[in-house]
């Protein structure tokens, strides 16, 4: 997961594009796993467990969960990752 | 010497094949008294594998767990010779917990609408049959969900016609169709003292909102320093948004 998001961050820099994270870890459990996988991206903590009120809100029950929104808020994918993730950031890129 | 031993062989048959005795209506104790030892048998398997490996276990169970064929052929014999009798509910009940997809045998269907459709029992019986795929698993479901005079069984009955092709892509108007009945006609629905009617909506609603095509429902929340930030913040980029947890 990491190592591909961080690629992802790293090919997308200086474009308008962000990884936004919802956390569910202890406050220590988060700093400590930006610090060791060198996250840069921000992230909401979601207090501290699974069944916090934004993951609640979004109706989360397997992590993680994925949404790629467009740069008007538009929900344009669900739960794609690894290469397919790469993709539909990239078609969304295409659409500006 | 040997004639002897002749009724006591007989008594015996009688005592272990039930399904000889179904003349008489008897069916009672003896649908209870299969259902009985077919679960005693389960539940002395279970005591067994309790504390072993998971391997043990898998071994236990393929080796020792108690076949339900005889008991399931005994049971049905039993309810079509008896079939307005008290057990008849039970049995038929029991029955549809071992039949999975296949479903139950064919007559028992017509059992249950001749002899039970208005029964108390009705919802236990009919949210059993969710997983069976049977035509007749259908078509009793919904006779039930139209003719019952038992107003929970008729809505136990859509849940369940619902529930049978709520993965089938090609079915989807006709779960709408079930479901606006559910909401319009029994919007309180209670099994197991949950009103599942409220909860499917519920659901429903939280996934129309977070759709592919909608515009995303805002967040305000907070980093892990306490710092207030909104997802609208982030309008003009592409976002990913992540729900992760490091472990």
């Amino acid at each position: 997961m990491y190592p591909h998001e961080r690629s992802l961050v790293a090919r997308m820099k200086d474009k308008p594009f962000t990884i936004l994270g919802v956390n569910s870890d202890s406050a220590k459990r988060y700093k400590t796993a930006i610090k060791e996988n060198e996250i840069t991206w921000p992230s909401f903590w979601d207090g501290g467990k699974t069944g916090g009120p934004i993951a609640t809100d979004w109706a989360v029950r397997g992590w993680p969960t994925i949404y790629i929104l467009d740069t008007k808020g538009v929900i344009r994918y669900k739960n794609t990752r690894g290469k397919a993730m790469d993709e539909a950031v990239d078609a969304l890129m295409e659409e500006l | 010497m040997v004639s002897k031993f002749i009724p006591l062989t007989i008594a015996m048959m009688i005592g272990f094949h039930p399904v000889a005795s179904i003349a008489q209506d008897t069916s009672g104790p003896t649908i209870s008294k299969i259902i009985e030892t077919h679960e005693d048998a389960v539940e002395v398997l279970y005591k067994k594998m309790r504390g072993k490996s998971r391997e043990e276990q898998q071994k236990l169970y393929e080796a020792e767990y108690p076949k339900p064929d005889q008991a399931i052929e005994s049971i049905t014999a039993l309810v079509l010779a008896n079939p307005g009798g008290s057990a008849s509910l039970d049995g038929i009940d029991w029955l549809l917990r071992y039949s999975g997809q296949k479903g139950v045998n064919p007559a028992l269907y017509n059992v249950l609408e001749t002899h039970h459709l208005h029964s108390e029992k009705l919802q236990a019986i009919v949210l059993k049959m969710a997983r069976s795929r049977t035509p007749e698993t259908q078509n009793f479901l919904t006779t039930v969900s139209e003719k019952s005079k038992i107003k929970d069984a008729r809505g136990a009955a859509i849940l369940s016609l619902m529930k049978r092709i709520e993965r089938d892509k090609e079915k989807e108007d006709e779960h709408t169709a079930l479901s606006k009945t559910l909401f319009a006609e029994h919007a309180d629905l209670i099994i197991n003292g949950r009103n599942v009617t409220k909860s499917i909506k519920a659901k429903r609603e939280a996934e129309e909102k977070l759709a592919i095509g909608k515009v995303a429902p805002e967040i305000i929340g907070k980093d892990v320093d306490g710092k207030e930030m909104k997802l609208s913040d982030y309008r003009g980029k592409i976002v990913v948004l992540d729900f992760w947890g490091d472990w």
